[in-house]
Order: structure tokens, then C-alpha cells, then sequence
């Protein structure tokens, strides 16, 4: 039995309280009977005492209490799911084709969680749930284990919690705890899961790092890589010549707070957009790079081609000596491509060159020719996009605050692109805050709804109430 | 009634519950039904006098004593006739009904104590008029009413069948004071059937006096006390013990203004208290050679009048001398 509003029955609970009180402050004079044997009576003070003190049209007031309960049973959508008698330890597998993990040290350690878990020991039976295979998510059966392959097609880490919530409200269990066996990548990283992990799987998941394939030497299994995520950025500048476009607006809808102009120089922002900067400014916005900030540059850099600095922009024109220009600037039908084949229309023109060796592509054109590239500089990076950033056909395009995050963003997706999730996010995934053991029942989403039942009782009652009043009354 | 043997003619009382009874509508139709079912099985008329002087011949009529066939009449006319002597023709009775409000009682759904008694007092009359007995009807609350007289001629039965009907509760009786008034007005020795729950506000006394006053007269004085199992409290016919009667404020119809808080059910003396004072009445009825007929109105009216009559029937010689 679950309740999907449980709050409801305590209502309920409360509710039934009422008619208690009411009949009672308003009860009725006890009735009056005719007996011609009277005289042989006793007066009774003790029955005169309960004919006081006793609630009167008790009929009633069962009816009443009755249809506050049904009400309350009814609003907390009360379902029947059935028995639930067995403690697993679910053992869940990542069988995806993206898991960075190696496959046999992968079965190995669930090998080992299920021996550790007899069940005559510890009350509760290892239970093996892999996902990601041809078939979707499976319990396997241990014996199985050596013949399993890994699947052919990616599995994320919420496709892992969905099968292991689908399985559990599906399985007569009703106590289960979970260890996870994986090595996940940021691939398998899903936009949002953050926030979502506690509704897919409200336990905590005890994260078993497997060392990865093709890793081999001491220090790379079984531990938890610690490369840091950058922390969100909320503050970027917008220079020079993009401040009268759409870019602040975009960036505001990333919900990144925008400073226009040069602005103050006691502020510290982690993003800095500039449009066809000048050599002065390019110098200075370099330092801002070397600082922590990551520089997107695009357009002309005719002007600051003759500085030092033309080693530290991430592209270069054809020769291989000079910063792209106005000269190199062509019309242009191809379509900008993202990484995940986000596409907008534009731009309408483009810069021709190409990335400098030791850069990284962060977009391309739909003919596969690089259109923006990344370079770390010390504690920043540098992105250069070979076109305009407020280019029209870019700006109108839906998917323009897409284009403006990851070119904020080049430099994290060189260094972890394919990499294996870095600390905080195998945190999010395993959220140690919360309760170790979770009730199957809880997340059981199936099961047979009493709800239309007990809303039929509900008005079965409400009728009764009204006939029997009616009937005292008369 | 308990305790009493069956007659074998009265199979078809449980047939007739007082709740049947009552719907039949007629209470002509009602006496006729019991009437039917209570003397059927009788080998004589429970009413008949014993007198010794011959008065007329009448036809023969089921329950008659065959002793009394007149075999020589038979032989000429070939039809039945018994001889009914002097005694016979002559006896005067009343039916003395009490009509007091608490005769309306119901008790736990039952029909009421008035009810009730109608239909005995039907059934008595129909077998007292056609047994050759003159009879008359008399009810009293407030004050006595003389109905009819005592009377023989066609028709009386219809006629007292019709005033019964007519009754109706009301108001306080007094049982003793009615009895008097009723011997007095019979000429001679003659038969008081009382039809009371004899709740009077003394505790019996009176009547017991006026019973004397009769029978010292040479009257007959026949006392059928009807009454619920709700009253007495006794268990209801549902099983449930001491019916409905629940704490309530209780008050006697006779005297509504006076109310007692109590519940029966949790009064284990009432019950004793009740069977003490209709004990006491028998006892003293039966001292004065008066005959005592305690009656529940949810006993079915022919299985009740059965029993009575056979018994009665039984021990006529000596009661009816």
C-alpha cells in the first residue's frame, strides 16, 4: 500500500476529529420513552451521567468520521502494490558502451559486492541490475555475469537511475540499498541530473570506481578522478564593440550577470566577449586570461596582429603569420554546428584560418571546417570564433545562447570532454546526504489504485449522511 | 403462557401473529380466526353453564360437549341438536376493557396492548354469544362506559364488534372502581372478563378488593392482564435482551410530566420488581377463586387463547360450579 499524498491522511485523521467535537457541543437532549412500568424503575445517577456525557446521533457521526477518512484516503491517491517481503542490495552495472570502465575489473567488483552480501548474513540478497545492454536494464543472474557483454550503445548515469527505480517498483522487494559500479564519463552526463537525482533515486548509491580500459599502472583504479569543474560563472564583460547587440541578452538568459563597457576594474569576471578588439585592449584582455578568465575574441584582429600576442589567439590565417583580418573575411552559406548538433543559421559571413596547433575546436561548420577554437592560457583560456559573435543571422538564431555557453565554455570541454567525471559530479551522483536504505514501496509507480474506490465510498457515505439525517430530523 | 402444553388444534397460531391479525382489517374476520384456531381442538365449549333445567334445543356447533346430543331428536329429524338447560341461556357477562393511556403502549414494535385486547375480547365474545352467553361491553379511563348491555338476540355480536373498534386510549383508569360498576350492573350472578395491564397507582389493593366484592356476589371474575415483554423486562422476540430499552428519560403515558433518567436494560431489579407485583396479583386473585390470564401482545393470540381454554376447559367442573 502507498500513498502518493500521505499528508492527506493525516488531513484525513484530523478532519475525522471534527465531527467528534461537534456532536458532542451540540448534542441533543436524550429522548424521551414511554414505559407504563415506570414506577418499578431505579433512577440511576450514573445512567444519568452517561446520558450526558455520551455524543448523541452516534449513527451519524460513524458516517461522518467515516467519509473524513475515505476523503483523506482518497486526495492521498492510496494505491495497492502488492507484498513486499525481500531486503536486496542491488548491484547496479554500467553496461553502457560509453563507460569509461574496463569491462572484466567492472564484473570483478560485482562479483565481489554480491559475495560480500550472503544473504544468510546480512538479511538481504545481492541482486545484480545491469543497464545499458541491447535488451535495456536486466536483473543478471551471477552465474550469467561471465558471459555478459557490454552494449553497443551509450548509456548516461540517468538511464542508470531510471532502470534502478523502474526495476525496484517492478521487483517484490522492500527494503534495497545500492552500490554502483562504474566509471562514468562526462558523456554520460545529463544537463540537470543534479537537481533531478534525489527524484530518480531518493537513496544514496555507494559509487564503485572501476579503473579504465586501457589505464594501465598504479593510481588510476578505483579512485575518483579530482579535476575541479569550474564553479559557475555569473559575471561577464562585455567589450567594446558587442555591447550594442543581443549578446548581453543572451547572456543574461544564461543567467549570467553583465557588466557592459571596460568596467570596473576592481572586478574579477569569468567570462570577457570582445568584438574586434584593438591591440591596447587585446593586451589587456590576454592578462584578464592569464588571471582565470576565459576570453572570447572573434572578428577582426587586423589591429592587434603586429603584437606579441598573436602566438596566444587559438588561429591563425593561412600563411601562418598573421591574425585573421577584414581582408580575410568572406561571405558565407554554412551553418554553424555545436557539439551535441545544435545548428544555427549563420553566419553570414565568415573569417577564413584555421586553429594553431595545441588549440581546441569548439565549433564547426556543417562542411566540418573548424569556426572557433581554444587555448589555455595559464589560468584562463582563450577562444577565437572566425566569424562575428554579434553576426545577425547568429544573434536571431534560438539557439544563439547555446553558441555564446560554449564558447564561454571551450576550454572545460577540451579538458573534459571524453575525461571521466571529476569529483563533484560522482558527488552528485552518489549523495551521501541522504538515507541509505530506501522503501520499494515508496518509489513503486504501479500498483492498483483504491483512489476511484475510495471516492465511491466517499459519496456512498455522503449519501447515507444525508438520508439519516433527514430521518433524525423527522 | 410459558410452559403451557400446546393444544393440538392450535398448529395454525403461528400463523396468525398480532401484527397479521391487525392488517386483517375486520375484527369480525379477526374473532372469527381465532375463534377458529383456539377452540377447534376444544371437546367442549369452555363457556357453557351446567345448569339441570331444560330450557330450548340448538343445532350442534364444533367444540360442543357431545354428552349433551339430544340422540332421540336425532333419531327423528336426522340433525344434530344439544339441549341447553336454564343456566346456559341466562348467563350475563361483561367485557370490561381498559382504555387508559398506557394501554397504548407498543412496546418494541409490537401492536399495542389495546390492540391486543380487542382482538381477545372479539374472540371472547364470538364464543361466548354463539356458546348461547349474553354478552356486553364496557371500557373505562378517565371514567366507565357502558357500550352495550349484556345481550343475546342476532346482531349484538356485530354490534359489540363495532363498539370494540371504536376505542381508543386516553386519560387514567381505574380498575377497581370499574369492576364495581360493572357487577353492579349486572341483575344477577353473572361473568366479568377484566382486560387490563392492571397498572393501577396503588399496588393492586383495590382491585383485589373490588375481585372480592364480586365473587362474594357469586359473580365469575375472569382477569386477563395484557402486557409487552418490553414492560415486564423480559427479552424481546429478536433475542435482543430488554428490547430497546436504552437509557432514555422515561415516563409513564398515564402521567407524562413526571420523567425518570434510567435504563432498563442496566436495571437488574426491574424485571424482579415488575414480577413481584403481577405475582402478587395472582396470588390474590387466585385466593378469591378469581381466575388470572397473564397474556403478552407478542403471543400469538390463537396459541395464547388455546392454552387458556383448554386449561380452563380441564378444570371446569369445579371452576365453573
Amino acid at each position: 500500500m502507498t500513498a502518493a499524498f500521505p499528508a492527506f491522511i493525516f488531513a484525513g485523521i484530523a478532519l475525522a476529529a471534527l465531527p467528534v467535537v461537534l456532536h458532542l457541543l451540540a448534542r441533543r437532549p436524550p429522548k424521551r420513552a414511554p414505559l407504563p412500568t415506570v414506577r418499578f424503575l431505579s433512577p440511576d445517577a450514573r445512567t444519568l451521567l452517561r446520558l450526558q456525557r455520551r455524543p448523541t446521533d452516534r449513527l451519524l457521526m460513524t458516517l461522518r468520521i467515516g467519509l473524513a477518512l475515505a476523503l483523506g484516503a482518497a486526495f492521498a491517491s492510496i494505491s495497492w502494490t502488492g507484498a513486499r517481503s525481500l531486503d536486496v542490495h542491488v548491484v547496479l552495472l554500467d553496461a553502457g558502451a560509453d563507460s569509461l570502465a574496463d569491462w572484466d575489473a567492472a564484473k570483478d567488483e560485482v562479483r565481489r559486492l554480491v559475495a560480500a552480501n550472503p544473504e544468510d548474513e546480512s538479511a538481504s540478497e545481492g541482486i545484480v541490475l545491469a543497464y545499458g545492454l541491447p535488451a535495456g536494464a536486466r536483473v543478471v543472474d551471477i552465474s550469467e555475469l561471465d558471459r555478459l557483454n557490454r552494449g553497443q550503445a551509450p548509456a548516461s548515469a540517468e538511464d542508470g537511475l531510471r532502470a534502478l527505480r523502474a526495476t525496484t517498483g517492478r521487483e517484490p522487494w522492500r527494503e534495497v540499498s545500492v552500490s554502483w559500479v562504474t566509471r562514468l564519463s562526462w558523456q554520460s552526463w545529463t544537463r540537470g541530473i543534479g537537481l533531478l537525482r534525489p527524484a530518480l533515486w531518493p537513496g544514496r548509491t555507494t559509487v564503485v570506481a572501476v579503473p579504465e580500459a586501457g589505464v594501465a599502472g598504479a593510481g588510476t583504479g578505483g579512485e575518483i578522478p579530482t579535476i575541479a569543474r569550474r564553479i559557475p560563472t555569473t559575471v561577464a564583460w562585455v567589450f567594446e564593440g558587442a555591447v550594442e547587440s543581443a549578446l548581453p541578452y543572451a547572456l543574461e538568459a544564461l543567467g549570467v550577470r553583465v557588466i557592459s563597457g571596460t568596467g570596473d576594474a576592481g572586478t574579477n569576471p569569468d567570462w570577457v566577449f570582445s568584438e574586434d578588439p584593438s591591440e591596447q585592449a587585446l593586451t589587456a584582455l590576454l592578462d584578464r586570461a592569464r588571471e582565470g578568465a576565459t576570453v572570447v575574441l572573434s572578428g577582426d584582429l587586423d589591429a592587434a596582429s603586429a603584437s606579441d600576442s598573436r602566438e596566444l589567439i587559438p588561429w591563425t590565417t593561412e600563411s601562418g603569420s598573421e591574425l585573421p583580418g577584414a581582408s580575410a573575411a568572406s561571405a558565407s552559406s554554412r551553418r554553424l554546428v555545436l557539439g551535441a548538433g545544435t545548428r544555427l543559421d549563420g553566419p553570414s559571413s565568415t573569417l577564413s584560418g584555421s586553429p594553431t596547433t595545441g588549440s581546441s575546436v569548439v565549433a564547426v561548420y556543417d562542411d566540418a571546417t573548424p569556426a572557433a577554437a581554444s587555448l589555455s592560457l595559464e589560468r584562463g583560456c582563450v577562444v577565437y570564433l572566425a566569424s562575428s559573435v554579434i553576426d545577425r543571422d547568429l544573434t536571431s538564431d534560438l539557439n544563439y545562447p547555446a553558441l555564446v555557453e560554449a564558447l564561454a565554455d571551450g576550454c572545460i570541454r577540451a579538458e573534459t570532454g571524453d575525461g571521466s567525471l571529476d569529483a563533484g559530479g560522482w558527488q552528485a551522483l552518489a549523495r551521501p546526504d541522504l538515507p541509505e536504505f530506501v522503501s520499494a514501496a515508496t518509489v513503486a509507480e504501479s500498483g492498483f489504485p483504491l483512489t476511484p474506490w475510495l471516492a465511491g465510498l466517499a459519496l456512498l457515505l455522503l449519501v447515507a449522511d444525508i438520508w439519516v439525517s433527514r430521518r433524525v430530523r423527522a | 403462557m410459558k410452559g403451557t402444553a400446546r393444544p393440538s388444534g392450535a398448529d395454525s397460531g403461528d400463523l396468525l401473529p398480532p401484527e397479521l391479525l391487525d392488517r386483517l382489517g375486520s375484527l369480525d374476520l379477526v374473532a372469527r380466526a381465532i375463534v377458529r384456531g383456539s377452540i377447534s381442538g376444544l371437546h367442549r365449549s369452555p363457556f357453557l353453564g351446567s345448569g339441570e333445567d331444560f330450557a330450548r334445543h340448538r343445532s350442534y356447533q364444533q367444540g360442543d360437549d357431545v354428552r349433551r346430543l339430544d340422540w332421540r331428536l336425532f333419531g327423528r329429524t336426522d340433525r344434530l341438536y344439544v339441549r341447553l338447560f336454564e343456566e346456559d341461556s341466562n348467563l350475563q357477562g361483561f367485557l370490561l376493557v381498559d382504555t387508559s393511556a398506557s394501554m397504548g403502549f407498543e412496546g418494541d414494535g409490537s401492536i399495542s396492548k389495546l390492540r391486543y385486547a380487542q382482538f381477545v375480547a372479539a374472540a371472547l365474545a364470538h364464543i361466548m354469544i354463539r356458546g348461547g352467553d349474553a354478552a356486553g361491553l364496557v371500557s373505562f379511563a378517565d371514567k366507565t362506559q357502558f357500550h352495550l348491555p349484556p345481550r343475546n338476540r342476532s346482531g349484538h355480536l356485530h354490534d359489540l364488534l363495532v363498539s370494540l373498534e371504536q376505542l381508543s386510549t386516553s386519560g387514567a383508569g381505574s380498575t377497581a372502581k370499574a369492576l364495581s360498576q360493572a357487577g353492579g350492573a349486572l341483575r344477577r350472578r353473572g361473568r366479568i372478563v377484566l382486560l387490563s395491564d392492571c397498572l393501577d397507582d396503588d399496588d393492586g389493593s383495590s382491585l383485589l378488593e373490588s375481585v372480592g366484592r364480586l365473587r362474594a356476589r357469586g359473580d365469575e371474575v375472569i382477569v386477563v392482564r395484557i402486557a409487552t415483554p418490553l414492560e415486564l423486562g423480559l427479552p424481546s422476540l429478536d433475542g435482543a435482551e430488554h428490547g430497546n430499552a436504552g437509557p432514555a428519560r422515561y415516563f409513564d403515558p398515564e402521567s407524562p410530566d413526571v420523567v425518570i433518567d434510567a435504563m432498563p436494560s442496566a436495571d437488574p431489579g426491574f424485571a424482579e420488581r415488575v414480577d413481584r407485583y403481577y405475582e402478587r396479583l395472582r396470588t390474590g386473585l387466585e385466593e378469591q377463586g378469581a381466575e388470572y390470564v397473564p397474556l403478552l401482545t407478542t403471543t400469538p393470540l390463537v396459541t395464547a387463547l388455546s392454552s387458556w381454554l383448554t386449561a380452563r376447559n380441564r378444570r371446569e367442573p369445579t371452576k365453573n360450579s
